[in-house]
């Protein structure tokens, strides 16, 4: 019997079982704000009750990778935590602007003067142990975790189904096995390096991040910075 | 020269005219003058400039007369900016705000487009109040011709659609670039509708200062339109200075990759082509009777005037000045000038408001035949170039004073008579005085109420410099006492002294009005006032002036109200009809008096100034009065000339005179230049210029914008013209010093004469008739320069009896009853015309009232006002002390409806229970309830404990009072307490400061050295009974003061 | 601190600003009559150095007006009317008594000072004229207000003192302008704040079960977190000295102290009931906790408070719980049909780009570091210049690209000339 029969056979066999793709429930997840990496996701956005972890130099942006899916949350009245660093301090004006109401009242931001590791675990900890929140931030700066606290963390999220995504300036941080997705954000590129259930590493024009980010900025000549001319006279 | 597109470096200079400039005009939203914006623009080398202020036009005519100040005395180094002067345009517009924040600019391309921007200024400033508009879209669909529309954003789409629609290719979107995150966004989005739309783009640099330096001004300024301080303004101050006129070479760089734009603001410069020179002026045809036209018609009052005038009919002088006169007037067209005030001063006469013409008109014999002025040409040498001159071309300025109490109706007569499109109010614009200034920099500052007060205090009269001057010590201790720094300190005097003059709101000129043919509103916008249906004219005085627009002045004069009720006292109450014309000239008693300096109360004369003159300078006949009244001015007292008059006039020194010339000119004043006339008359006959120029010269030395270039020029031209006539130079120099001193203060011949009539009439009235005249004064309060305790005071002591307040007989005003004169209710602080009218009107229907509740129950009084009665002691008719009657009015029902009104508790015995009055406290009660107290003078009651206490024995009393010293030889050491009467400090007096004191006997004055007066300074402030003392200063003819040399206050 | 005077009588009132009523009739005899109340009462003000003047009288508004006018004068027994005569007439708005006139409704501060001039017009000095005054014309003049006066003057306006409980916590902080080192000068200066402590636990009848200090250093901000247990609870000042001093022995001061806050946990004398319902948690309630935790390990927590500011490092800040924005807009005044805008200048600084993390303190840029950048425009984006009437600031924002691709915020300060980094996007 050819190929196709045999298919159409086994196609005949489980009609009652076969469901179509639009019909899979999708795990439950946040939106990430960019809907092309939510397309990419099995889960669409950062997997509830998991850890993923985005990880390259501040200035390229993976504080505004996460930030992209705060305005969505806050929108739907949820709330979401951000832990900042200990030499950075979160900007909310772009988030004002994207926020129809302009509310952030559901935004929590703690700020650790300290640089030990278990501080920051113990504030992590309490932080999922609340079991208020959709979505947590970590920046970690430089430090990095043991795979036994990596576990603990797993746990909690998992027992609080709450979305943890750290977020660190290292240029080879530890990949535990226990992270579902892993995003690596590169001068021109954005890989994904690790999606469950994804072929990986994928990777995106990091253009098309900024595509919604200051338009007014393509018109403009990139010059080199030239000296300035005149002294300018302020209040002489 | 070609432009070549793109390569713009090459460029020599990029055509550039700012197209929003914003002057202080726009009332707190601009921190530079009209003048400041109209130089820089063009130091910076600028093809022109647009001065838009908001919602009106206030600045135009000031930066008009910057950009184009074509004067006949520019000193050639002034001939570079002259000559660029011609280049630079001056463009005329408005910027108009809308509700949603945006707002459109309107620049006229002609005399059309001005006037309809006028009009449409109008109906947007006219319905509503001061600082508010009615702009929207909608008005503009009438006024869209012949007027170029620049669109400020925040843009939105229909509006763009509709302006489009109006103004086709006449629209413009204005973009700027201040390095600001929002002008990249509009300039973003002037882009997309440029390229989509094919809109028009104009770059601009929407300009709020003319410099940077101005910016922490205008943050000041924001400051106080929002009423908050520096630290709370946060994000409503600018966020940087870049809002100011920038140099070509930096526009360039900062639009190189748009250089088109500039080129623009060319283009639409030159699509306009529109000065204010063009506002062609037509007085308004006057009403002719039918078979005249107006010269016929004016010929005929002249004619019918003259005989009036000189019933035999007029010297042959006379007669050619007038046919001289008449034929200028014609040349000139202003007969309809002079018959509209003809007209004017016919409604007043027969509404028998007493007036009188003065200024430059009192050198028109037209105006003495046509009886709006009273100088007989024949008494003082007219000189008509002073009033209308071929060469000046300006209209004739003439100011007519009525009695202050009926100018009303005068107004409204002119009012009904053009229609309120067609005759307003000229402003004067309120500017920010040294104190204003100081407390809104300071609220700024964030320094609180508290200490502002202090440091306004500590200002006291001179100003600024008084806490410039401050030496270090006593400045650290002010400011710690203050409570601010010393950076502030600085930031206060330097932001204090930028902010001053520059101008809060518009305000009505006291008498000015604009008269036109055609409607008003077509050549200047008009507003509301804050006075009721009274509208105002964008314009203030000056501006008028400089375009050439004719304007009548309506004053009110006080001393006018007086006199009119003195005649009419006279006529009831002692039946004689005296009137201004029937006073018997050249009365030796008047004289008399006036020679002893016996002139409280006398117009002009009464100053403390005047009042030492007067022994000195012996008037005997009108001219001296005329001279009397022209020389204690500041210009002839700072060019010297009053002492050398005295002399020459008594014979004392010989009279020469510079050159044989200025023998006809001065020889009526021995010599001695004092009136204007007598200044313009040297300078056209011996320095040799016309006329006209002399006019000039005199309008020039006394308008208050003086610029520095101008005055060398000016000095030039002098000092060349008497030298060519044969002066030597030492005496030229004196000559021109005299005449610089001399320009904004000196007094005009004509306008003395004037002058001169008033103050010899009310000296005959209060030699003759003291008890008229007083309470003739009395009821025009408020006027004059003593309060109405002194010319009581005065009066009583020249024999005068007054009678209190009484409730039974007083009026509202004062009257005379028999010899008397009885205190009228118009004396009480406080109370309301009404309920006094009432009162008199129920009297005279029912009779007296009988008893207190009689009273109560037919005036309906509220009980603050009975009380006010009650405390004015005028209840003593009924028998009750005016504390009983407090304490019985206060505890009386006063509800209408219940059956006890009227009845205070049957068992009251509170009255006996109140302690007796003392002198001094009911001396206290009259004072605070009417100012001053018939019974007794404070000085009266406190000299016997002063006499009782031992003192030190070299300054004790010795029971000397104003008179006593009068015998005291010059030099003697004396002590005197007196209440203060008059404070003063000229300018002219290197810091000395003259007081009048007063005490039961008379006046008597005394005179602080700048020490003493620095070091009793606050004293003086602080409290009214002074004890002074010092030696004695008499003078040979009979002068008396006291030279002060320590005051302490009478009481602890 | 009233609480300390609960030691002569339960029956206490504390009135702000800073008036003490207490009810001594049942306690004069416990303390041996008036006089030596009066003198216990000023030795204890004097302990805590408050400057009191006291007064003793059969009403509490009488007491007051002589406290002020007469200090520690004790009126006879029912004799008040007398001992209010000779006082001047100014005395009248001094009879509050508990409640301060403000508060009533039908008595404004402004009658009472109308009357008081009313008097002075007709003439009247002194209290002891009014009183002659009936007080059916005072009803008739005053209404009310008359009436309640007339009782005042004559002493006969009842008003009760009621019992006082407490609840303010027993917590207080010490600062000193010269950081200290020396452990005698640390105890000596807490001692005295001690006593004020001590003697409040004493009026309110508590023991002190636990002592607990937190000393700030000066440098680094290093911070030290003592607890004394006294072995019972205790109110005796010299055990707790000693234990503290015992205490302080074991730290260290090379760092000296700046600030010290203590604070007392009180035990009843007798032991308190617990209410054992616990209410259901709101999400409020569970942020608060979560702060106050946060807030004992000193983590700074909270909500993004948005300000109208110039610069972009005070535009926002971190507060406790959250408070509303509205931002600043141009004011619109409506009068009819006509309106008046004052505009707000720098109303669209909220809309420009900001950087998504930003450094607490701009990091200056060496120049090898500035040539590696690549400007996005020779036009800075934004001139900000601030304060002229402090330290005035002139700044030019530019945006750079680095070598690595990062998008930083960098501005140049005007007035020293140099380039700063100030944030990431």
């Amino acid at each position: 019997m050819s190929k196709a029969e045999q298919i159409s056979q086994l196609r005949n066999r489980l009609a009652g079982q076969l469901i179509s793709c639009d019909h899979i429930k999708r795990p439950h997840a946040i939106s990430t704000g960019w809907p092309e990496l939510d397309r990419f996701f099995l889960w669409p956005g950062w997997p509830k009750g998991e850890i993923s972890l985005i990880y390259g130099p501040e200035g390229l942006g993976p504080t505004r990778l996460w930030m992209k899916c705060l305005p969505q949350i806050i929108g739907q009245q949820l709330w979401a935590a951000w832990l900042s660093p200990k030499n950075l301090r979160l900007c909310p004006w772009d988030l004002f602007q994207q926020t129809q109401s302009g509310n952030l009242s559901r935004l929590f931001i703690v700020e650790t003067p300290s640089d030990q590791i278990k501080d920051w675990l113990w504030v992590t900890t309490e932080l999922l142990s609340v079991s208020l929140f959709e979505i947590i931030g970590c920046h970690w700066d430089q430090l990095s975790p043991k795979p036994a606290q990596i576990h603990k963390l797993k746990r909690l999220a998992e027992r609080y189904q709450c979305a943890l995504v750290i977020l660190t300036q290292q240029e080879k941080p530890f990949k535990s096995p226990l992270y579902a997705a892993i995003v690596q954000v590169g001068k021109n590129s954005i890989c994904i390096e690790r999606a469950q259930h994804r072929p990986t590493p994928h990777f995106f024009q990091r253009r098309l991040f900024y595509a919604d980010f200051m338009p007014q900025f393509k018109s403009l000549p990139t010059a080199a910075l030239n000296d300035q001319e005149d002294k300018p006279v302020l209040f002489g | 020269m070609d432009i070549i597109k793109g390569s713009v470096l090459d460029y020599p200079e990029t055509p550039y005219v700012e197209l929003l400039g914003r002057s202080y005009f726009s009332f707190l939203q601009g921190a530079s003058s009209p003048e400041e914006m109209v130089l820089q623009a063009q130091e910076l080398g600028y093809r022109g400039l647009a001065l838009c202020d908001l919602n009106g036009l206030y600045g135009v005519v000031r930066a008009h007369r910057q950009a184009h100040h074509n004067s006949s005395f520019t000193s050639p180094s002034d001939f570079a900016s002259s000559a660029q002067a011609k280049s630079f345009q001056l463009i005329v517009g408005s910027e108009l705000k809308l509700k949603d924040g945006g707002s459109v600019a309107l620049l006229p391309m002609n005399r059309e487009g001005y006037t309809r921007l006028c009009q449409l200024i109008t109906q947007v400033q006219r319905p509503s109040q001061k600082g508010f508009s009615l702009f929207h879209l909608e008005l503009l669909a009438q006024h869209s011709d012949d007027l170029i529309a620049l669109a400020l954003p925040p843009w939105n789409m229909d509006e763009l659609k509709f302006l489009h629609q109006q103004f086709h290719d006449r629209l413009y979107l204005a973009l700027w670039r201040d390095l600001s995150w929002q002008s990249r966004q509009f300039e973003h989005q002037a882009f997309e509708l440029e390229r989509h739309l094919g809109l028009q783009l104009v770059a601009t640099q929407r300009p709020f200062m003319h410099e940077a330096q101005r910016k922490p001004l205008f943050d000041v300024l924001t400051c106080s339109l929002h009423r908050v301080s520096l630290a709370e303004a946060k994000t409503r101050l600018l966020h940087n200075s870049e809002r100011h006129l920038k140099p070509l070479r930096q526009l360039k760089q900062l639009w190189q990759d748009r250089p088109d734009l500039l080129e623009r603001t060319l283009e639409i410069a030159q699509r306009i082509c529109f000065s204010l020179d063009e506002l062609k002026y037509q007085y308004p045809k006057a009403a002719v009777p039918p078979g005249f036209n107006s010269s016929s018609y004016l010929r005929d009052l002249v004619r019918r005037g003259t005989l009036w005038r000189f019933p035999q009919g007029p010297t042959a002088a006379v007669q050619s000045l007038i046919d001289k006169e008449m034929a200028l007037i014609e040349e000139l067209q202003y007969e309809d000038y002079f018959i509209t005030l003809w007209d004017i001063c016919q409604f007043a006469r027969k509404q028998s408001i007493l007036f009188q013409g003065r200024g430059s008109a009192a050198n028109s014999v037209v105006c003495y035949v046509l009886g709006l002025t009273a100088v007989n040409p024949e008494q003082i040498d007219l000189l008509f170039e002073r009033f209308i001159s071929r060469e000046r071309g300006e209209p004739p300025d003439i100011d007519i004073d009525f009695e202050s109490d009926r100018r009303e109706e005068v107004l409204q007569y002119v009012y009904k008579k053009y229609g309120a499109d067609h005759a307003a109010m000229v402003c004067t614009v309120i500017c920010f005085r040294t104190k204003m200034a100081l407390r809104e920099v300071a609220l700024a500052l964030g320094i609180d109420l508290k200490s502002v007060g202090k440091i306004v205090q500590s200002m006291g009269k001179e100003g600024l410099s008084a806490l410039v001057q401050m030496n270090e010590s006593n400045l650290q201790l002010s400011l710690s006492n203050w409570g601010i720094t010393q950076t502030q300190f600085q930031l206060l005097i330097d932001l204090t002294r930028q902010m001053y003059g520059f101008p809060r709101h518009l305000g009505i000129h006291t008498g000015g009005f604009v008269i036109t043919q055609r409607p008003l509103s077509e050549c200047v916008p008009v507003e509301k006032s804050s006075m009721v249906d009274r509208y105002v004219v964008q314009w203030n005085k000056d501006d008028l002036e400089s375009l050439k627009m004719m304007k009548i002045d309506l004053l009110g004069l006080g001393m006018l109200s007086a006199l009119n009720k003195s005649f009419a006292l006279l006529k009831e109450k002692r039946n004689c009809s005296l009137s201004l014309a029937t006073i018997p000239p050249d009365d030796s008693k008047t004289y008399k008096m006036i020679q002893q300096a016996q002139t409280v109360g006398v117009f002009q004369i009464e100053s403390r100034a005047q009042m030492s003159l007067l022994p000195r300078l012996l008037p005997k006949c009108f001219y001296d009065l005329v001279v009397e009244v022209a020389i204690v001015r500041p210009g002839p007292i700072q060019g010297g000339m009053v002492h050398p008059y005295i002399r020459r006039r008594h014979g004392l020194e010989p009279v020469h005179y510079a050159h044989p010339d200025l023998k006809p000119i001065l020889s009526k004043t021995y010599g001695v230049p004092i009136f204007q006339e007598q200044i313009m008359q040297i300078a056209s006959t011996v320095c040799g210029f016309t006329p006209g120029e002399a006019d000039e010269l005199r309008r020039l030395m006394s308008s208050s914008w003086k610029d520095a270039s101008l005055m060398q020029g000016l000095r030039q031209r002098l000092i060349n013209g008497m030298l060519q006539h044969g002066i030597q130079m030492e005496f030229a120099e004196q000559v021109y010093k005299t005449i610089v001193g001399f320009s904004s203060y000196g007094f005009p011949e004509s306008h003395a004469a004037s002058f001169a009539l008033l103050t010899y009439a009310s000296s005959y009235l209060k030699a003759h008739h003291p008890d008229v005249f007083v309470c003739a004064l009395l009821n025009s309060q408020p006027m004059g320069f003593y309060s109405p305790r002194v010319l009581i005071a005065e009066a009583q002591r020249s024999g005068v009896p007054f009678l209190p307040l009484d409730v039974q007989h007083s009026d509202y005003d004062y009257a005379l009853e028999g010899p008397a004169v009885r205190v009228g209710f118009r004396a009480i602080y406080g109370l309301n015309k009404k309920f006094i009218q009432q009162l008199i009107a129920n009297r005279q229907r029912h009779g007296p009232f009988s008893s207190l509740e009689n009273l109560v129950e037919r005036i309906h009084w509220p009980k603050s006002a009975l009380m006010h009665l009650a405390s004015s002691g005028a209840l003593a008719c009924f028998g009750l002390s005016p504390r009983a009657a407090l304490w019985k009015i206060r505890s009386m029902n006063l509800e209408r409806e219940s059956f006890f009104y009227t009845q205070s508790p049957v068992y009251e015995q509170g009255p006996d229970l109140l302690p007796q009055e003392s002198e001094w406290e009911s001396m206290h009660r009259e004072y605070r309830a009417q100012g001053y107290s018939l019974s007794s003078h404070p000085i009266q009651i406190l000299r016997p404990h002063f006499q009782s206490t031992k003192g030190s024995a070299r300054h004790s009393l010795q029971g000397h009072n104003s008179l006593s010293i009068k015998k005291l030889r010059s030099g003697q050491p004396v002590t005197l307490i007196g209440l203060l009467a008059s404070y003063q400090k000229p300018p002219t007096a290197k810091g000395f400061v003259f007081l009048t004191l007063e005490d039961e006997f008379g006046l008597f004055n005394v005179v602080l050295n700048p020490q003493i007066h620095l070091r009793f300074r606050q004293t003086l402030n602080a409290n009214p009974l002074l004890k002074i003392s010092g030696c004695i200063e008499s003078h040979s003819s009979g002068l008396t003061h006291l030279k002060a040399k320590e005051v302490s206050p009478l009481l602890p | 601190m009233a609480e300390a005077f609960l030691q002569l009588s339960p029956q206490l009132q504390y009135r702000d600003p800073g008036f003490i009523f207490v009810d001594i009739s049942s306690t004069t005899r416990l303390f041996g009559g008036e006089v030596s109340i009066l003198k216990r009462a000023r030795d204890l003000s004097q302990s805590l150095q408050l400057e009191t003047s006291l007064a003793i009288a059969d009403h509490p508004s009488t007491a007051q007006t002589l406290s002020v006018y007469q200090p520690s004068y004790i009126s006879p027994p029912n004799r008040d009317s007398e001992t209010l005569k000779p006082l001047p007439l100014a005395a009248l708005n001094h009879l509050e008594g508990l409640i301060s006139w403000s508060s009533t409704a039908e008595v404004q501060d402004a009658d009472i000072r109308e009357i008081v001039s009313f008097f002075n017009l007709v003439g009247l000095r002194q209290v002891g004229d009014v009183q002659k005054i009936p007080r059916e014309s005072w009803h008739q003049q005053w209404g009310k207000t008359g009436e309640m006066l007339w009782r005042k003057i004559h002493g006969q306006d009842q008003q009760l003192i009621s019992p006082y409980l407490p609840q303010e916590t027993l917590l207080d902080s010490l600062h000193f302008d010269f950081s200290v080192s020396l452990r005698s000068f640390l105890l000596h200066s807490l001692e005295k704040r001690l006593q004020i402590l001590l003697a409040r636990l004493q009026g309110r009848g508590q023991l002190a079960q636990k002592l607990r200090l937190h000393l700030h250093c000066e440098y680094s901000q290093q911070q030290h977190f003592l607890e004394v247990h006294p072995a019972l609870p205790t109110r005796d000042s010299e055990v707790l000295m000693k234990l503290l001093e015992h205490k302080l022995a074991s730290i260290e001061t090379s760092n000296p102290i700046q600030q010290v806050e203590f604070e007392i946990l009180p035990v009843a004398e007798r032991v308190e009931q617990l209410d054992f319902w616990q209410p259901r948690i709101k999400d409020q309630d569970r942020i608060k906790d979560l702060q106050g935790l946060l807030r004992q390990a000193e983590i700074n927590s909270g909500f993004v408070q948005l300000k109208d500011e110039i610069l972009p490092e005070e535009s926002w800040q971190l507060s406790f719980d959250f408070m509303d924005y509205e931002p600043l807009e141009d004011q619109v005044h409506i009068d009819g049909q006509s309106f008046q805008i004052k505009p707000v200048h720098s109303q669209h600084l909220r809309s420009a780009p900001r950087p998504s993390l930003l450094l607490p303190t701009p990091k200056a840029l060496s120049s090898k570091e500035l040539r590696q950048l690549e400007f996005l425009s020779a036009q800075p984006t934004e001139r900000l210049e601030e304060s002229w009437w402090e330290i005035s600031r002139g700044r030019d924002y530019y945006l750079a690209l680095s070598s690595k691709g990062e998008c930083l915020w960098i501005y140049h300060d005007r007035i020293e000339d140099r380039y700063y980094l100030h944030g990431y996007y």
